[in-house]
């Protein structure tokens, strides 16, 4: 589970005060994918970086009963002249699991063949994608943050994609912003809602889409 | 890690992340293995390069100020004086400037909340530190293998000279990586200012050689006292009574911590940059 405890985030645009959250108390449940719904700008990702620990709150804080991802398909960190095996190397090291299992893992995952040992700078967008979410997924996290997943390569290898991280969530939860509704309602059984700083939960993902779809009539 | 009183089960709840969390040996480990094969990763020979390039860069300097003077102003040999001047002094500032840019080179991989500012700053400290280390031990052997140098080691004045630079160059450093994330403008303030420094830090002559009043100026410079007190430790008659380490110590814990109060209190501002 996830708490967040007297959360108060504040941040300036220039001279604008911006609210993404306005002194939340909300618990999330364990092993459970929830929607984060928001028009754009509430501050969705920011909700979710700060729930990641790379961002830090205001004030008040956030807890959390077991281990959260990094936002999954995170390439950003990967450095162009290690290879795919040493960045991959690099994140088992960071995370203290067993960097053999983790590579051979990812190895099989992304099906990047021979190029798994060559520098990322000879990868293309593609497969430094695959590579970044077989990354995420060969980690094991109890709870998964996901910002805008965007579905990487053929159908099939989107379809395996879509099986490993269902069985990952057998066992784990997620916090997912996405604005696509079909895919909200295909992977989340709950949701919550960010409107101006107020996060409000809710047990029925179509209760709070409900709530989302009022908000954005009404903007 | 702040542990709470509230548990669910059997699980204790944690904060994602500690305001400053202390080091942890393994991410440190990971970003220096990181660090040795990016460094160099392009080029054969990898992180052996790391220690070539200075060995060769103080070989050529050497061989360049030896041409122009009949003997240096300690000893009879060349390689030996320019050596005990110059290894320490690349020693304060290659750790200055591999510190400085630890925040700046890091910042993606802030995005994993296991990485904290300070595992970043100890990694590059660390490999700078082992790195020069491995440069001094290996051109020093060379060089008294070598030549007749008529030197007597003195360790304990050796020690203290690259315990200063050491601890100098990682209290600028850290300042630096401060100032530097928040003024851009500082990173080619610094280059400026630290260009003369060469010249000035006693790397090609010796406290004794310049006249007074300008002798004494020139020891508000820390590093005089650092390159001075190398050479103590290599030439028995030098004792460089001037010499106040604890000055060059006072400099350094001064800029470290101003850099840490900084850090402490942009810690935030700076992850979301």
């Amino acid at each position: 589970m996830i708490e967040l405890r007297d959360l108060n985030k504040v941040y300036w645009m220039g001279n604008r005060k911006k609210v993404v959250a306005d002194n939340l108390n909300i618990v999330f449940p364990s092993r459970t994918s929830i929607a984060i719904l928001g028009r754009n700008g509430a501050g969705k990702s920011t909700l979710l970086r700060m729930i990641a620990g790379s961002v830090d709150p205001t004030s008040g804080m956030i807890l959390s009963d077991g281990e959260i991802s990094f936002p999954v398909g995170f390439a950003g960190s990967f450095h162009k002249d290690m290879t795919g095996a040493q960045n991959t190397r690099f994140i088992a090291r960071i995370y203290g699991v067993d960097s053999d299992e983790l590579m051979a893992f990812v190895a099989e995952f992304a099906e990047l063949g021979g190029h798994f040992h060559m520098p990322l700078r000879s990868y293309s967008s593609g497969m430094k994608s695959r590579l970044a979410f077989g990354v995420s997924m060969g980690l094991r996290f109890d709870t998964y943050l996901i910002d805008e997943i965007t579905a990487v390569g053929d159908a099939r290898f989107k379809k395996k994609s879509r099986e490993v991280f269902y069985e990952r969530l057998e066992r784990a939860g997620a916090l997912f912003v996405s604005h696509s509704l079909g895919q909200v309602r295909e992977m989340c059984s709950a949701g919550a809602v960010l409107e101006g700083g107020k996060l409000t939960y809710f047990d029925d993902v179509e209760e709070a889409i409900e709530v989302h779809m009022f908000n954005m009539e009404h903007s | 890690m702040s542990l709470n009183p509230n548990t669910t089960g059997n699980r204790k709840l944690r904060r994602v992340r500690a305001p400053l969390r202390f080091a942890s040996l393994r991410v440190i480990m990971a970003l220096i293995l990181r660090e040795m094969s990016t460094t160099y990763g392009r080029s054969p020979g990898g992180y052996a390069w790391m220690i070539l390039e200075p060995v060769l860069g103080i070989a050529l300097l050497t061989a360049v100020f030896s041409l122009g003077f009949r003997t240096p102003p300690l000893g009879t040999n060349f390689p030996i004086f320019y050596a005990s001047g110059l290894l320490p002094f690349f020693m304060f500032q290659i750790i200055a400037n591999n510190v400085s840019q630890s925040i700046n080179n890091a910042r993606a991989l802030l995005a994993y909340p296991r990485v904290t500012f300070i595992d970043t700053i100890l990694a590059r400290l660390i490999l700078a530190t082992v790195t020069q280390l491995l440069v001094g031990i290996i051109l020093f052997t060379l060089i008294v293998t070598v030549f007749e140098t008529r030197t007597v080691l003195k360790f304990d004045r050796i020690f203290t000279a690259y315990a200063m630079a050491i601890s100098l160059g990682a209290g600028i450093g850290i300042m630096n990586c401060l100032l530097i994330s928040r003024y851009q403008i500082w990173q080619r303030a610094w280059s400026i200012i630290m260009r003369p420094a060469f010249l000035i830090s006693g790397v090609i002559f010796i406290y004794e050689n310049i006249p007074q009043p300008y002798g004494d100026y020139l020891l508000w410079n820390p590093l005089m006292h650092i390159t001075a007190e190398m050479r103590a430790g290599f030439y028995y008659s030098y004792d460089a009574t001037y010499v106040s380490p604890s000055y060059v110590f006072s400099i350094a814990a001064g800029a470290g911590l101003l850099g840490l109060i900084f850090l402490r209190r942009y810690n935030k501002d700076l992850r979301e940059l």
